[in-house]
């Protein structure tokens, strides 16, 4: 499988990672040569199941709805790059209106 | 509803429901309503890195009492998702919900007063974004936004319907009768103003002529629907601009529209981000989740007795339909009404005095059905008295304003104040003749035909008996004696 | 001084125990050690010099009896810069997370700890864990400390080299597709995939979330033993932790009557060094009373395939938290989507960025069913082809790695190559299944490791077998390390 430019930008677009135009080049060289060591895999396809039972989560080893104390919530805002009146600052959402 | 143009109109729900457990879907935070924001955060639901969920048993207990309560079946195996998107208030990148293996399917919700209902799809359990609050007007004009993560991890539950509602009432109905029922589970807080629960609407025209599967058919997901009130304004305002694209021959575009309170219309609400493409996949950090037949056979067994259940009991016991209504739209009413009941009470009797008198006094002194002074012993031995004879409708009246005064039982309050009725009729002839005759020249008057005569001599007995007589029995042995009718 | 750096750990508990040395001592003999080689070999990205030596103060003030309860007490070790401390900064070897410093402590750092063991530093590592030679870390590549002009290996290298080096006691690493035993062959070092699910792994910044689990590297395979007892066992802030009471410490190491499954054919690419030691270690084996049973792995290049599929797609999900909005670097810009896109792109380097893309593309629709989808099947495809293996055979002995330690920059530009490293590595990552790799001497100045493989749960097995390949083996000298490392 041989990627385009346009399936790139598409990529990062959804990964959300700016690429410059060298990163585009060489990410269509590398994605397309990885890609084409995974004719390997061949047709099988997975079932729906889970892969085994064990590794199942049953009712009684779930976590028990009982609340703990908060720890420092000061210090996890404080980790925030940008954060105002208690908190995280984002810019503008909307951009096209 | 079948439109002018012949088109039908095809309505479904996306609703999602705030469970009300103590910690969040994965983190023990506490889940408390309306702390200053950011206090109720933890590294797990701030998505810091090396962190992983651990489900929360409560939660899942809850989405299944909702799940079985709408008559859905259970996937005693279910597996959890992610679904991958970046926004502002959503911590990891992604949500943690289910996709493929949801908790439960094929479930129904009656329509109230039809003979049709809604079927669900689906039930699945999902985590909760944090909340934006806009440096702006809105969203739209906003500079910047703040981020409040209080609520990001709190657990919902979505609720998918079938595409089975045909006009907006039918959506109303569908949405009273599902939150009614959610009610009876105490599942959630189920405030939409609040944002505990939350509908989506999806809303299509189905033309006269079309033939083949539903889902072809272009359709809108209607959003910000904060009230049963906008929903049904919403899908009406949709109903009319879909129709009119109709027949003007133009194309109904599948998107989102937000609804606008204040205009009463709907707002595309398409932006130039990626495509949705959520890429899910298994969520490799929870196993899938097993639940055992015989658990799941317990939460079932210990459902309370459900709206629908409620009325048809009510309607054996000859409660009118009306009153049945007004009754099940409350848990805490009807729970009250059946405790009433159990200590001896008619139905009917109860009824009448809990939707009248009780009602406006339970309002009055801000109370919940069942807590307070006047509790369900204490109004079924009220309603005995009364049934007995031994007090009048006026004077259990005033026995139950004494009661939220006084917090004491009727027997009591019958005693301290001497309230006894007195329609013993020997005792009460005796008091009658007396009155007649101290009282000739009035007896003679109405004789002669003033009927208004027999008032003043029937308020003569009553207060011979301080009030206890009977008013009516008094008025009919009074009117024997004068009339010389039924003479001993 | 240089006798206390050649103590192993569990020489090292029983001398500070006693008294006859002070983990004072110890903990400042490794400290002065790093004092002299971190510099040019790059192995810790941050030593812990003051908390180090204050708690071998503390360690040093309890009793004899106190003493006795912690089976860790004194020992100096190093951990992975993926796993997060409440201490110092947590940077995963990424920009992103330059400075970040995490609010907790990662469940098995806090078991160690309790055991009584001083945290030295944090060690370098790939980048997110991505990367087979620690020249992907934001920070530098660590060298190899047998040969200053090679790579370590990785993702824990820095943590492998530290062991080697004699920079640290024991380490902590972390393996989502070999990323422990293939430095440890590189570095001459013990090191351990324990099977998924054994150790927590709250606290670990997550690679592939189905395919990571921390493991120790040491210098000898009692020392693994030991470490993994105190780090295994279930926590309940890992819903995919198992309930397993951590495996009993033994010096059992017989492998009389044992079946051991050998490799029938190697693909083409397999160095010939490596496959001439692993049949001298094997004859050895035999010679030592074990059955040899020829067995075919399932396909290590399906395996290789499917795993670079599936380690992406998790990958390009676990990173999208790093977005600048609650932690970490933020590159600041003209709304949401533009901060996201400028701040993930200023902070992720290139492999991670490749990853990133391809875990995306793989998810994406349309492509799911033939990427994701079939690399499930394959996976699923392998975990059944160990299982009939281990009906005829008690474990494998097989390479860890097909090739040696490699000149730095050698497979920087070509990712496919850096990725067949992984060949013999991620098929148990894959399975889920335990895996040792011990050394077995120096060849051509050399470290060369062979692996053994057994079914789930193993682990006392794979320690047995692996005491008898130490006995067998050449034993390791110390590297000399040089201050001016490779210059």
């Amino acid at each position: 499988m041989r990627l385009s430019h346009e399936d790139v930008e598409h990529v990062a677009a959804l990964a959300r990672v700016r690429l410059t135009p060298q990163e585009r080049e060489r990410m269509v060289e590398v994605l397309s040569s990885v890609l084409g060591h995974m004719e390997v895999l061949g047709d099988e396809m997975a079932g729906e199941r889970p892969l085994s039972t064990d590794r199942i989560n049953v009712l009684a080893r779930l976590r028990e709805d009982r609340p703990c104390p908060i720890q420092d919530s000061g210090r996890l805002l404080a980790l925030g790059p940008n954060t105002r009146a208690g908190q995280f600052v984002v810019p503008r959402i909307v951009q096209d209106i | 509803m079948i439109l002018d143009n012949g088109a039908e109109v095809i309505i479904g729900f996306e609703v999602h429901v705030e469970l009300k457990t103590a910690t969040k879907l994965f983190c023990p935070c506490p889940t408390a309503f309306g702390a200053a924001p950011n206090t109720s955060i933890c590294p797990v639901c701030l998505g810091h890195p090396g962190v992983l969920p651990a489900l929360n048993q409560g939660a899942v207990h809850l989405a299944v009492r909702a799940a079985l309560a709408l008559g859905c079946r259970i996937n005693l195996l279910s597996r959890f998702d992610r679904k991958n998107y970046f926004y502002a208030d959503l911590p990891k990148g992604y949500q943690i919900s289910q996709f493929d293996h949801p908790l439960a399917e094929r479930g129904a919700v009656a329509l109230p007063g039809t003979s049709r209902q809604v079927r669900i799809r689906r039930i699945h359990i999902e985590e909760e974004a944090g909340k934006l609050n806009h440096e702006g007007e809105n969203l739209w004009t906003a500079q910047s936004s703040l981020v409040d993560f209080n609520r990001a991890g709190i657990p919902l539950i979505e609720i998918v319907s079938e595409p089975d509602m045909r006009s907006p009432e039918d959506g109303r109905l569908y949405l009273h009768s599902l939150i009614r029922t959610l009610a009876y589970l105490d599942v959630s807080d189920l405030r939409m103003e609040e944002g505990s629960l939350r509908c989506d609407a999806n809303i299509s025209l189905k033309p006269a002529d079309f033939e083949g599967d539903l889902e072809d058919i272009p359709r809108v997901e209607l959003k910000n629907l904060n009230s049963i009130r906008s929903v049904v304004r919403g899908l009406e305002y949709e109903i009319e601009r879909q129709a009119a694209l109709l027949d003007a021959g133009r194309p109904v575009m599948r998107e989102t529209r937000g609804f606008d309170d204040a205009s009463g219309t709907t707002l595309s609400q398409r932006s130039k981000e990626a495509a949705n493409d959520y890429r899910y996949f298994p969520e490799p950090d929870l196993p899938p989740l097993m639940l055992e037949a015989a658990w799941v056979d317990g939460v079932r067994d210990a459902l309370p007795m459900l709206p629908d259940a409620w009325a048809a009991r009510m309607a054996e016991y000859g409660v009118r339909a009306q009153d049945a209504e007004v009754l099940v739209s409350d848990p805490a009413l009807v729970r009250f009404t059946d405790a009433v009941h159990a200590q001896g009470a008619p139905f009917p009797e109860a009824v009448s005095w809990i939707l009248g008198d009780v009602a406006r006094l339970q309002n009055a002194h801000h109370l919940p059905y069942g807590e307070g002074p006047l509790t369900a012993p204490r109004l079924a031995r009220l309603l005995a008295l009364v049934q007995d004879g031994r007090l009048s409708g006026r004077m259990a009246k005033e026995v139950l304003e004494a009661m939220y005064d006084n917090d004491q039982d009727p027997d009591v309050i019958v005693e301290t104040r001497g309230l006894r009725q007195v329609s013993d009729v020997q005792a009460l002839t005796a008091i009658v003749e007396r009155v007649i005759a101290e009282n000739a020249k009035v007896a003679e008057d109405f004789r002669t035909g003033k009927e208004k005569a027999l008032a003043y001599l029937v308020g003569q007995v009553m207060k011979a008996t301080r009030g206890q007589a009977e008013p009516a029995v008094a008025n009919r042995l009074l009117r024997e004696r004068l009339t010389g009718g039924g003479s001993q | 001084m240089s006798g206390l750096l050649d103590l192993t750990l569990t020489e090292a508990v029983r001398a500070t125990r006693s008294g006859s040395v002070s983990t004072s001592e110890l903990v400042s003999a490794y400290l002065s050690r790093i004092g002299r080689f971190n510099g040019p070999y790059h192995i810790l990205l941050e030593v812990l010099e003051e908390s180090a030596t204050q708690r071998a103060h503390e360690l040093d003030a309890l009793s004899a009896s106190e003493r006795d309860r912690l089976p860790l007490y004194g020992v100096p070790v190093a951990v992975k810069d993926n796993l997060v401390m409440d201490r110092g900064s947590t940077t995963a070897g990424s920009r992103i997370l330059e400075g970040y410093r995490a609010p907790y402590n990662a469940t098995v750092v806090e078991r160690l700890e309790r055991a009584g063991a001083i945290v030295l530093g944090k060690t370098n590592l790939d980048e997110f864990a991505m990367g087979s030679s620690t020249e992907h870390s934001a920070y530098g590549p660590t060298l190899n400390p047998w040969d200053p002009t090679r790579v370590p290996g990785g993702s824990s290298g820095g943590s492998a080299a530290a062991v080697a080096g004699r920079l640290s006691l024991a380490a902590l690493g972390s393996d989502t597709g070999g990323s422990i035993r293939q430095p440890a062959a590189y570095c001459g070092v013990v090191g351990l995939l324990p099977t998924y699910g054994r150790v927590s792994r709250y606290g670990l910044i997550a690679f592939a979330s189905s395919l990571d689990q921390v493991g120790p590297i040491t210098r000898t395979v009692d020392d693994a033993a030991v470490l993994l007892r105190v780090m295994a066992g279930f926590d309940p802030r890992d819903q995919t932790s198992l309930r397993e009471p951590p495996p009993d410490v033994s010096d059992e190491a017989s492998v009389r009557g044992l079946r051991l499954g050998i490799l029938s054919s190697y693909p083409e690419g397999v160095d010939p060094v490596v496959r001439a030691t692993l049949d001298h270690m094997t004859r050895a084996l035999a010679d030592a009373g074990a059955r040899l049973v020829s067995v075919d792995l399932p396909d290590p290049t399906r395996a290789l395939a499917a795993y670079y599929v599936i380690a992406p797609a998790e990958a390009s999900s676990n990173l999208s938290r790093y977005d600048g909005v609650r932690y970490g670097k933020r590159k600041e810009a003209e709304g949401l989507y533009a901060l996201y896109d400028e701040t993930r792109a200023a902070g992720f380097g290139p492999e991670v960025k490749n990853r990133i893309m391809l875990g995306t593309f793989a998810l994406s629709a349309g492509y799911y069913d033939a990427y994701y989808g079939r690399a499930t099947a394959v996976r699923k495809a392998i975990a059944d082809g160990y299982d009939r293996i281990f009906e005829r055979v008690d474990a494998i002995v097989c390479p860890t790695t097909p090739d040696r330690p490699f000149p730095l920059g050698e497979r920087l530009s070509d990712p496919w190559r850096m990725y067949l490293s992984d060949l013999y590595t991620v098929s148990l990552n894959l399975a889920g299944l335990p895996g040792l790799s011990v050394p077995v001497g120096l060849q051509e100045g050399l470290p060369t490791a062979v692996q053994v493989v057994g079914p789930r749960l193993s682990e006392p097995l794979l320690f047995r077998i692996g005491r008898a390949i130490e006995r067998a083996a050449a034993p390791m000298p110390a590297p000399d390390l040089k201050e001016g490392g490779a210059a």
